[in-house]
């Protein structure tokens, strides 16, 4: 597990994280999400110990990671795919992390076989495509089986082939039991990938949640009908709570679910001959919940004063930048 | 071999961690591949023989025509060490490149991830730079030691045998002293983090003292320029063939060069545990 309690950091006049906390949950998959220079990558820094904090803290199982004993036994992180020297071999760069990390040497050609490297394993790593790059940084995560992964931005530069890939992988290393955190800057990407996500902005968090909920409260969401009484069942169905807007005769129905509203229109008789739940993206929630993120954190189970307190805060920065 | 069958192996000797062998071994398995590392180790012995060898040839060639002052100065242990230029730029270039191309890719990250005690990476980095630099001076000065006697009796000159007391000095002390400057670069490349920077700076600290020094009054000779590593390092070297008035007592300038070292790499492991990586 990761955990992140009020980390922040300033790098001169800059406050690139803002009291971040969160905690990173084992069995799933969690997307980092936020935009270029939103403070991803610098927490994710922070979280392998390479910068320091300006307050807070970040742990890895309990531990600052720099107290580790073992680290690439419990941790394994790909940050920066083109961090390589050009001159050495794929294997020679294994060999070399497996050597300084005390990890077994039997599992570099495990782990170049586990990215589809074996056929490229004596070759220099200067002569790499992007993705051969991303494959290399991933085999070097994977090296010492650790229970806990990070990965900034792992598809960037794979084919979609590559893409699918990385996605199963990182679905696989879930199921295993393991930590999987992983930033992106693309929606649709995480909405594929992960189950959880944590969203960020300027530094700080805008949203934690599941993909579920955060695409729940999002405008988008809603439930197609359509129906001959339309106007007679939009009446019943705003007694019953729901929301409703018009589109081309459709009613778009928020606030109550498909089932409700089938048993519903059965109760009273009415004839349905559309009623379709149609889910918002991931990336139309996020544009919301950067304006909106305080009504979302409310729903969220779990969610203190101080979230909502940070998230309103948040909001207002956005809301100057625009 | 598949991940799931060495994957248990793996985890049955997880709890033990990476101790400092491990990192020195890493840092060796990393290091020797590169290219700047071999090329210049490579060029700082091979340059350094060849360049006493061919001013060895000049000199024979021109002996006879030098005027009777300057063939009395004719010194059968000095003239063969002017190679040392070659060695001492090469295996400088080898200290600050030990360090420095880690932080223009970014690997130094990786480095810092598998080994989070960052003062262990420091200490592998100098260990191996001096353990190089040892043999390669040693090499270099031996080698460059025998071509000039080599050339110098085909050309019927005076020689000196390796065995006298003023001969093995001077080679001894240059192999010996041969790892200072490349670990003032390696400390350099620590600190600024930049190729470009660090050899510059590694050949300001090396060369200033040679070409500036003797343009200051005397008592800055004495006094400031005798405690750069350069001349502290020379009055080991060929204290006892050479008069300078930036020469200290041999045993003083070991001191001097000492202190250099630990502080460069004292300071050294303080930034680099208390930077970012």
């Amino acid at each position: 597990m990761i955990e992140v309690r009020g980390l922040t950091k300033r790098f001169g006049e800059t406050l690139a994280v803002d009291q971040l906390s969160f905690q990173v949950q084992p069995g799933i998959v969690t997307g980092f999400l936020g935009p270029n220079g939103s403070g991803k990558s610098t927490t994710m820094r922070m979280i392998m110990g390479l910068d320091n904090p300006t307050a807070g803290a970040a742990t890895v199982n309990g531990k600052d990671y720099r107290e580790l004993s073992a680290p690439m036994h419990e941790v394994g992180a790909l940050l920066d795919a083109k961090a390589v020297h050009g001159g050495m071999t794929a294997e020679q760069h294994l060999r070399w992390v497996a050597r300084a990390g005390k990890v077994s040497p039997g599992r570099v050609p495990a782990v170049l076989e586990l990215v589809g490297l074996e056929k490229v394993a004596d070759r220099r790593t200067g002569g790499f495509s992007l993705g051969m790059m991303q494959r290399l940084g991933i085999a070097t995560a994977l090296l010492g089986d650790p229970k806990v992964l990070m990965f900034d931005e792992p598809v960037n530069g794979l084919d979609p082939e590559g893409i699918r890939w990385v996605r199963n992988l990182l679905k696989q290393l879930a199921s295993e039991g393991r930590t999987v955190f992983v930033s992106s800057h693309l929606m649709s990407e995480m909405e594929a990938t992960a189950e959880h996500v944590i969203v960020i902005g300027r530094g700080r968090l805008i949203a934690d949640g599941s993909i579920e909920a955060l695409t729940q409260g999002s405008t988008d969401s809603y439930v197609r009908v359509v129906t001959p009484k339309a106007n007679e069942f939009a009446g019943v169905l705003e007694e019953e709570g729901g929301r409703i807007r018009r589109e081309d005769g459709a009613l778009l129905v928020r606030d109550l679910g498909a089932p409700a509203i089938g048993e519903l229109a059965a109760a009273r008789g009415i004839a349905l001959h559309e009623l379709s739940p149609h889910r918002a993206r991931l990336e139309a929630a996020f544009f919301e919940l950067t304006r909106d993120s305080v009504e979302y954190q409310s729903r969220e189970d779990g969610a203190s004063p101080d979230d909502v307190a940070v998230t309103a805060a948040a909001l207002a920065q956005e809301e100057e930048t625009r | 071999m598949s991940s799931v069958a060495t994957r248990n192996g793996t985890q049955a000797q997880a709890a033990a961690g990476p101790g400092f062998t491990d990192t020195l071994a890493a840092e060796w398995a990393k290091l020797r591949t590169w290219r700047a590392i071999r090329w210049s180790f490579a060029l700082a012995i091979v340059l350094s023989i060849a360049m006493s060898a061919l001013l060895g040839l000049v000199i024979g060639a021109t002996y006879d025509d030098w005027p009777a002052s300057e063939q009395a100065q004719f010194d059968p242990i000095l003239y063969p060490m002017n190679g040392i230029v070659a060695s001492l730029i090469g295996f400088a270039v080898l200290g600050v490149m030990a360090v420095t191309p880690e932080y223009g890719n970014g690997l130094v990250r990786l480095t810092f991830t598998a080994t989070p005690r960052r003062s262990r990476v420091v200490l592998a980095k100098v260990l191996i730079v001096t353990a190089l630099t040892l043999v390669g001076g040693m090499a270099s000065a031996f080698g460059m030691y025998f071509a000039g006697q080599a050339v110098f009796s085909t050309a019927d000159l005076p020689t000196e045998s390796v065995f006298t007391g003023d001969a093995m000095r001077a080679v001894l002390s240059i192999g010996l002293l041969m790892p200072v400057f490349p670990l003032l670069g390696l400390a350099i490349g620590f600190l600024t983090r930049s190729t470009a920077a660090g050899i510059t700076g590694v050949l300001v600290l090396l060369w200033a003292p040679e070409i500036f020094g003797p343009l200051l009054p005397g008592w800055w000779q004495e006094n400031v320029v005798s405690l750069l590593p350069g001349p502290a390092g020379d009055s080991v070297i060929i204290g006892h063939l050479v008069d300078s008035r930036t020469f200290s007592d041999p045993a003083v300038g070991a001191l001097i060069v000492a202190a250099w070292l630990v502080g460069a790499i004292a300071l050294s492991v303080a930034m680099v545990r208390r930077r970012d990586a």
